[in-house]
């Protein structure tokens, strides 16, 4: 039975900034969604408010029919929420196989930890650097093993903070094929938000998208719908070309 | 949800049992052979001083805080082991008004080790409720706050620990062998924690607590038994120590032992079991070594004053220069492993040859 | 209690509090900069006492003479600390500064005794410092009031300092981001000196007066100073200077209070009450006492 993530209506206010307004989003198992939005739009507040590392000051964040919100972070994660960082938080000190053991540890079904590992590194293409520290990896790896890590607890739901931040185009388009094999791969199965702020890469990979301006949901649909959204080519290329029919976002 | 151990991790944390324990138990065997009273003295009493470096190691290589409080456990071990197995007539005599239950038994070494054990447990259960929920820089205070409260309360209640003066006539019951058996325990302890699922959530937490959070680990219940844990086999070392030396007081331990162990944890290595043991290694033969210009000594004809402070400048010295030149110590995070598998093959190739 | 006591004991627990906290206010400082406790702090107070000694017990120096030269004594060792131990870990983590500022500490208290000397010493006390001078029916030490007016005036100075001078700005800017503070041009090795050099001073004004009060000195008598100067900022909220002076003089009050008031086979364990009670503060509230500005 497949449920979903959802958020509905939250808002927060931090300090006078209003960083979130009455944003709804739906995350279905087995599906990908792509949020987008200039820096500073809201997105990983937003992720932040679903994991339950802020709380927001109203609206609800449901998981089938749970209500999630004001959870622990910790009881989200074991309820199948994993999340990547926009700035990578590995453990530095701790090897790769260590790092995707911790996530391992943690998967509810209890299989056999090392095979698991194992999986993981295989399919994240990082078992070359299987017993390195963490933090002596290259960039890309580095963005892969915090994937592999996350995947390891078996999620339900995997939020990815921009993946592909940092990465030059070549290394990006290869990251998020391995992401859109990992969706479709029934192994996994999970329903995955991807945040970024460029949105060419969202519009190839992504089923559907939600796109955030200042806090404020402005357009959600598929791929062709947003692309010529008025609003949001508004955001992003300026007003001037938001009455010129042929342009589109690309 | 901690489930699902490793078994690589497992693997690999008894084949450095096995290593520390074989290198060990020669070092034993070497000291039994020479056969003389004070190397036997000095090898019993590394040994259990060793017990507790581990111990401290457990808290500190694992969860990354710096506690000053663990040798408290040390202390309350060690007493509550000697109030239960000195003689009861020494005890009417000394200690009249201690509780009658307690004044009329004598429980015999072992038990009052494991009494000893599981009442630092309890102790620091209720320390460390409040302990593991605070903030990193907190911590530290609060395990200072803790030494200076366990030791105040020892050093001035009188009925129960005659204060200042000091127990004495506990049986000295330890042996090299004993004291063997109980650090081959305590590593075998620490090495199993360390490779556990358990033990892995506080070393990521140690790196990043928001991740760790983030992958379902609740941080309280983890730091509480990584306290807990470390306390109970400090206050086990303890409880060996008191029968290692038949009498003690509160001025044996507490600050100038938090700083040696200190030092042992961080020159050896503070990430690693065999590095605990690496860096009291070392840090006892600087000591020792340091111990004959500090009473000052005759080289030929020249008489060398005496250097006060020898002793403690040479240790502390060699902490600076370990944390400025390589930070995580001899060991860093890696444990002695003979790659015994690989012995076991070579020597069949050359059996079969 | 009678009126005259209570007021008594409120003049001392006033002046033990702003010893306390001028102390507490020296650390501080330090933890502005560098974020990390220093655990040498304390001896410093053991470096003014032994200067203190040596020129007026042994040389036979004029006491303000001695008591100066103790504060600059304990501005140096301060500075070199700095250079020698601090400066070379700049990048390293908490812990490792941590457990650097303790092993300082335990090299400046054997270098005292074994370039000076090991065993505890008394000092003889300017009878100055004895005095009683009586109000009506009030009788107050002169002591109390030297220590107050002292500790009020190093702390004013302090106060101008930092407020209108442009290196005490400096180092409130770093304070408050180290890093900021670089990229608008603060000099990040002469700031972090400035800071150990007051506070420095700061522990050699304390030294001087905690040696004065209790007229001995140890190469281990940095352990209290070092443990009210934790308390103190603990109390107050680490990372605020108003906060250490205020942790500083609650501290001072709880001291005096609490031995006045506990019964007398309790007094020994003062301390542990103090702690004790300073571990639930940092539980219930572990920003200290301090309301956030």
């Amino acid at each position: 039975m497949s449920k979903t993530l959802r958020t509905s209506k939250i808002s927060k206010n931090f300090g006078g900034v209003q960083a979130l307004l009455e944003v709804s989003l739906e995350l279905p198992e087995g599906t990908i969604i792509g949020l987008i939005g200039a820096n500073g739009s809201g997105k990983t507040t937003l992720v932040h408010v679903i994991t339950g590392v802020l709380q927001p000051d109203s609206g609800h964040v449901y998981v089938g029919d749970t209500d999630i919100t004001g959870w622990r972070t910790d009881r989200i994660a074991c309820l199948g929420i994993g999340r990547t960082f926009q700035i990578t938080r590995l453990f530095g000190t701790l090897s790769v196989v260590e790092n995707v053991e911790f996530g391992v540890m943690s998967a509810p079904n209890g299989e056999d930890v090392d095979s698991m590992v194992n999986h993981l590194l295989n399919r994240l293409k990082i078992d070359k650097w299987a017993s390195e520290k963490a933090s002596v990896l290259p960039f890309g790896v580095q963005r892969r093993l915090e994937i592999a890590r996350a995947l390891g607890t078996g999620p339900r739901f995997l939020l990815l903070d921009e993946p592909a931040a940092g990465l030059n185009e070549e290394e990006a388009y290869e990251l998020l094929e391995m992401i859109q094999g990992i969706s479709i791969d029934p192994d996994f199965g999970c329903g995955i938000l991807i945040i970024d702020h460029n949105p060419r890469l969202i519009l190839r990979l992504c089923e559907r998208i939600h796109v955030l301006d200042e806090g404020k949901t402005i357009a959600e649909g598929t791929p062709l719908e947003i692309r010529h959204d008025t609003k949001v080519i508004e955001a992003y290329l300026g007003k001037r070309y938001a009455s010129d029919e042929k342009v589109e976002l690309e | 949800m901690i489930t699902g151990w490793s078994r690589r991790r497992l693997a690999s944390a008894a084949r450095s049992w096995l290593s520390l324990s074989v290198l060990l138990t020669l070092v034993v065997v070497i000291a039994s052979i020479l056969d003389s009273k004070s190397i036997t003295l000095i090898v019993t009493s590394f040994l259990i001083y060793t017990s507790m470096v581990v111990a401290y190691q457990m808290f500190m290589g694992n969860s990354g805080v710096v506690s000053f409080g663990q040798v408290a456990f040390f202390g309350i071990g060690a007493y509550s082991a000697a109030l239960l197995n000195i003689p009861p007539e020494i005890k009417e005599v000394a200690l009249p008004s201690l509780p009658t239950i307690l004044r009329q038994t004598q429980t015999g070494a072992l038990l009052a080790i494991v009494i000893a054990t599981a009442f630092s447990g309890v102790v620091a259960l209720l320390i460390g409720t409040v302990i593991s929920r605070m903030r990193e820089d907190a911590m530290g205070i609060a395990t200072f706050a803790l030494l200076v409260i366990v030791y105040t309360i020892i050093h001035n209640w009188g009925e129960v620990t005659r204060g200042g003066l000091g127990l004495y006539d506990i049986p000295k019951v330890m042996t090299p062998v004993y004291a063997l058996i109980g650090l081959i325990i305590i590593a075998g302890v620490a090495l199993l924690y360390k490779a556990s699922p358990i033990g892995l959530r506080i070393q990521g937490a140690r790196e990043d607590a928001l991740a760790a959070q983030s992958l379902g680990s609740h941080l309280v219940p983890v730091r509480l038994f990584c306290f807990v844990l470390s306390a109970m086999v400090m206050g086990a070392g303890g409880g060996m120590w008191a029968h290692s030396i038949r009498a003690f007081g509160p001025a044996s331990f507490f600050f100038r032992d938090t700083f040696n162990m200190i030092a042992m944890m961080v020159i050896g290595g503070q990430a690693s079991v065999t590095g605990a043991i690496a860096g009291s290694v070392v840090v006892a033969v600087v000591s020792e070594l340091m111990r004959f210009p500090e009473k000052g000594m005759v080289i030929g004809t020249i008489q060398i004053p005496k250097i006060y402070g020898a002793v403690q400048l040479s240790v502390a010295l060699l902490i600076l220069v370990t944390l400025i030149l390589r930070p995580s110590g001899i060991m860093g995070s890696k444990e002695l492993e003979f790659p015994f598998s690989q012995c076991i093959r070579n020597l069949n190739k050359r059996i079969r040859k | 209690m009678t009126a005259e006591l209570f007021f008594q004991q409120l003049i001392n627990a006033i002046s033990l509090g702003s010893l306390y906290a001028l102390l507490a206010v020296g650390l501080a400082i330090v933890y502005g900069v560098l974020k990390v406790l220093n655990f040498a702090h304390g001896d410093l107070v053991a470096v003014t006492g032994y200067i203190m000694w040596l020129l007026w017990m042994k040389g036979e120096i004029p006491f303000p003479v001695a008591i100066v030269a103790g504060i600059v004594g304990a501005t140096g060792v301060s500075i070199l600390t700095e250079l020698v131990a601090f400066r070379p870990l700049r990048k390293a983590t908490y812990a490792v500064m941590l457990i650097s500022s303790f092993a300082i500490s335990i090299i400046i208290q054997n270098l005292i005794r074994l370039l000076i000397d090991p065993r505890p010493q008394g000092m003889r006390i300017p009878p100055v410092f004895d005095k009683v001078i009586s109000i009506g029916s009030f009788r107050i030490g002169s002591l109390a009031i030297i220590t107050l007016v002292i500790s009020l005036t190093a702390m004013a100075l302090l106060l101008y300092f930092l407020l209108r001078t442009r290196w005490g700005m400096a180092l409130r800017a770093a304070a408050v981001d180290f890093e900021v503070a670089r990229l608008v041009g603060v000099p990040a090795n002469r700031i972090i000196s400035l800071a150990f050099a007051v506070s420095g001073l700061l522990a050699g004004i304390g030294g001087a007066l905690w040696v004065i009060r209790t007229g001995g000195i140890a190469p281990t008598m940095g352990l209290y100073p070092i443990i009210k100067a934790f308390v103190g900022n603990v109390i107050g909220g680490l990372g605020s200077l108003v906060g250490a002076v205020v942790g500083g003089l609650i501290l001072g009050f709880f001291d005096i209070f609490l031995k006045a008031f506990l019964p007398s086979g309790a007094r020994p364990f003062v301390e542990a009450f103090t702690l004790t009670a300073v571990v639930i503060i940092l539980y219930f509230r572990p920003q200290g006492i301090m309301l956030k500005r």
